[in-house]
């Protein structure tokens, strides 16, 4: 039995290289693929703890946030879609037109 | 052993290939290197005992969404679009690097550091809360409350009755059971968790703690029995079997002593059943007929068999009370149930939130078609020259006499003549 400490580690060790992920890379679907990389930390976590416990309510939050992942994808790749439409280019460096 | 085995390989494949996603100039590569990887945390949600999250991550992560962020960088040619070295925007950014991977870097340190000296792993995997519910089986006699550990468990149990479950804290717990005519009686004994126990309350004001199976029915299409023997001698669990027949009469569950609960039974709900429960001493003699019983699938059956005060004499009775087992931990059922009941509201929000999503993807990636439709007066510029072509045809202007013109006329209302059909 692999304690749920591992898997906590395990979950926070993904959650970091995607939190690097979306900091460090310049290619916007680089920097999406990095966010759904800490959802699935996040949900690795869900799950530990749901075990821990003995309490389904964890492996709902893990099915909710499965869900909203899907949707945030489809909004954020059309987003990409629609940026490399007028703007040819997907570098999130270039995208700087609302600073001040 | 084999867990740690397992988590170790599995957990190291998808640590190595989030570095790889991370570190790849390709972003095909990325896609395919954190397809692994949610493979990899899939076989961990396995190893979780959640079989059905195990499912749900690798038809909608690895399958769906992975397929859909392929789609979108094939369609976009984005395979290497960022050049290596920075660009003109990456300047103004030069100091984010470090920054960056030392903010990271100190999150790492404190969540570990957190983590090693929480308690949060160390023990065994806790079950959930126990629960109680009280079943009364005297006829008259309501119960007027119950409480554990000072917890109401249910008020006012009316006679041959039950209540439903309460959660409680685990642990020593003393049942305190008030009768109607101001009787108290308690029981205590040591709840653990997971479990799921029944007070009942039979006779005159006697009260027994029995511990309820509520573990999912293994076997398909079936339902679970146990007999609780309240009598003051042992009795038998009898299929009288069908009328028609002589001597086909069976012992169901033998034996049950006083005050004690029988090993459970499962039965498929395809048997008829002609049950009477009989005293052991006199197994042809019936104590009191559970003819209308039939078993239901994935529930437990509780049998209680007492006595009650009825008209200045005492009788036999019996009372059955039915219970839904638990789905095991997991199981796409047990989701189900869970998504149906405690969670239907966020559901049927998430089903707007999707709703919305697919709207606002649609309305962001419409482009106004730039098709252009012709309308009559460019048909009109179009057939202008017309004259021209036919007057360079004719070698001369065809509107310089009248008898000309008039044929000009015609020639023109003959060559415009397919395109007014054409309307």
């Amino acid at each position: 039995m692999v304690q749920t400490e591992a898997y906590l580690m395990l979950s926070m060790v993904l959650f970091v290289l995607g939190t690097l992920g979306v900091l460090l890379r310049r290619n916007a679907i680089l920097v999406f693929m990095s966010v759904e990389l800490m959802l699935n930390a996040t949900n690795l976590a869900l799950a530990a703890f749901s075990r821990q416990w003995g309490s389904e309510n964890g492996h709902m939050f893990v099915f909710f946030v499965v869900t909203v992942a899907a949707a945030e994808v489809a909004v954020g790749l059309a987003l990409i879609v629609a940026i490399f439409r007028s703007k040819r280019s997907i570098d999130i460096d270039e995208l700087h037109q609302l600073e001040g | 052993m084999t867990e740690l085995i397992v988590f170790i390989i599995v957990g190291g494949a998808a640590v190595a290939f989030a570095v790889t996603m991370l570190l790849s100039d390709n972003a095909v590569h990325s896609a395919l290197s954190l397809i692994v990887t949610m493979v990899c945390i899939a076989v961990l949600f396995l190893a979780l005992n959640a079989p059905f999250l195990a499912m749900i991550q690798i038809t909608v992560y690895a399958g769906a969404i992975m397929v859909l962020f392929l789609f979108v960088i094939m369609l976009l040619g984005a395979e290497k679009l960022i050049p290596t070295s920075p660009g003109e925007g990456a300047r103004h950014y030069r100091w984010f690097a470090p920054l960056a991977l030392t903010l990271t870097m100190s999150l790492l340190l404190a969540g570990g550091l957190t983590i090693l000296q929480s308690q949060a792993g160390d023990g065994d995997t806790q079950g959930p809360n126990p629960i109680l519910r009280v079943v009364n089986l005297t006829r008259d006699g309501a119960v007027v409350s119950a409480t554990a550990n000072g917890i109401n468990v249910a008020d006012d149990v009316i006679g041959r009755g039950s209540s439903g479950y309460i959660e409680l804290a685990p642990g020593d717990t003393d049942v305190i059971v008030t009768s109607e005519d101001g009787t108290t009686q308690t029981v205590s004994a040591n709840i653990a968790r997971g479990t799921a126990h029944s007070i009942l309350v039979y006779g005159a004001g006697v009260v027994a703690l029995v511990p309820d199976d509520l573990s999912p029915v293994l076997q398909d299409r079936s339902g679970r029995f146990v007999v609780y023997n309240g009598y003051d001698e042992p009795v038998s669990l009898v299929d009288f079997g069908s009328d028609l027949i002589e001597d086909d009469s069976r012992v169901v569950i033998a034996d049950i002593a006083p005050g004690t609960a029988s090993a459970p039974i499962t039965l498929r709900d395809d048997v008829n059943i002609n049950w009477r429960i009989v005293t052991t001493a006199d197994p042809t003699e019936s104590l009191y007929p559970l003819a209308e019983t039939e078993v239901e699938r994935d529930r437990s059956t509780l049998i209680v068999v007492g006595e009650e005060a009825a008209l200045g004499e005492t009788r036999p009775t019996a009372l059955i009370v039915t219970t839904e087992a638990r789905p095991a931990f997991g199981s796409p059922r047990a989701i189900g149930y869970s998504l149906f009941t405690d969670f239907l509201l966020p559901f049927q929000m998430l089903a707007l939130l999707l709703l919305a999503a697919m709207v606002g993807v649609i309305v962001m990636t419409h482009r106004p078609s730039t098709k252009h439709i012709p309308t009559s007066a460019d048909r009109r510029r179009v057939s202008r020259p017309l004259v021209n072509v036919i007057a360079s045809q004719v070698g001369h202007e065809v509107t310089q006499t009248d008898a000309e013109a008039e044929a000009a006329r015609v020639a023109l209302l003959q060559a415009e003549a397919p395109e007014v059909v054409g309307k």
